[in-house]
């Protein structure tokens, strides 16, 4: 019976590595090399699920601010709600806001402010008090 | 230094002793498993330095449950085969395949220094699957047992001969068909 030939068992130099390396690769390649890259890594390593956590919470507070202004409309107060805020404020600043700018120009005589504090509701013996 | 001296080493609480100890016992073994797949000897020098960075960060998750050597294996094939992925991501984008660009790595590569029948064999390698490339350089150049292989590439001892075999007779068709040309 005639033996088939199988040149990967029959030649045996094909197992030899016919790769080269630069002299002295081996002797000069040392532990010390890749420690320190090792060292910097280790840093990072220790960091890294302080970091992670730090950007997760940055982009929730983000994410959560987007949301919440996109969900929540806008309002938009309306005259009423003018009006009540007014009805909160004591009347002065009310008069002050509405009339403000006449005010500023205007000159303003003793009876304008009798009037007005009559209007307000303001009695004579109310100043004497305040007096 | 032995694995069993690398262990203690690291368990005593040396553990720069002790990956020194696997630097100087492992360095010229996994240089010559990954130039066998890479082929150009920069790549395989920038590639050395990953593992070793990547053994020493995995280091306290070794457990001893499988030989260190296998263990140290098996995170250099996983970086070659990382190594190789990006590899063929470039090569889609320079429109050279894989097996074509290590081809010509090995007949550029002015470190080889085997003869052509040398340089034909190491061709034909790279025309394998990835797989199959593995288990051919891991059981023929390096003699491993299949059950090693097999705790290395996470495959099972039966799928590993099939894949052997299948290599096997490729390559050996390959070169048959350039003897006979």
């Amino acid at each position: 019976m005639k033996k088939e030939n199988d040149i990967l068992k029959d030649c045996m130099e094909l197992k030899q590595m016919p790769y080269k390396v630069p002299e002295g690769y081996f002797e000069s390649f040392k532990a010390e090399a890749v420690i320190p890259a090792v060292r910097k890594l280790s840093f990072w390593n220790r960091m890294a699920p302080y970091a992670a956590m730090a950007a997760v919470f940055v982009f929730l507070v983000t994410a959560g601010t987007l949301l919440l202004e996109k969900s929540v409309p806008q309002y938009q107060m309306t005259e009423e709600d003018y009006l009540m805020f007014s009805d909160n404020m004591m009347t002065s600043i009310a008069y002050e806001m509405e009339f403000g700018d006449q005010l500023a120009d205007a000159q303003i005589s003793e009876e304008d402010i009798i009037n007005y504090l009559i209007y307000t509701g303001v009695t004579p013996e109310h100043i004497e008090l305040a007096k | 230094m032995t694995d069993n001296d690398i262990i203690r080493l690291y368990c005593d609480g040396r553990q720069e002793e002790a990956f020194n100890g696997i630097v100087h016992a492992y360095t010229e073994r996994l240089y010559w498993h990954v130039r066998r797949f890479l082929c150009s000897h920069e790549d395989t020098n920038d590639l050395l330095q990953d593992i070793f960075i990547k053994i020493w960060t995995a280091l306290p998750t070794f457990r001893g449950e499988a030989k260190m050597y296998t263990w140290i294996y098996r995170i250099a094939t996983n970086e070659v085969l990382n190594h190789l992925r990006k590899r063929r991501f470039k090569a889609l984008v320079s429109l050279e395949s894989p097996s074509a660009h290590a081809e010509r790595l090995i007949d550029d590569d002015t470190h080889f220094d085997g003869n052509q029948l040398q340089r034909e064999l190491h061709k034909a390698i790279q025309r394998l699957p990835e797989k199959q490339r593995i288990v051919f350089n891991l059981r023929y150049f390096d003699e491993m047992k299949y059950e090693d292989i097999s705790e290395i590439t996470g495959t099972s001892v039966g799928a590993l001969k099939a894949s052997y075999h299948h290599a096997y007779n490729k390559v050996k068709d390959d070169i048959q068909k350039v003897i006979e040309t």
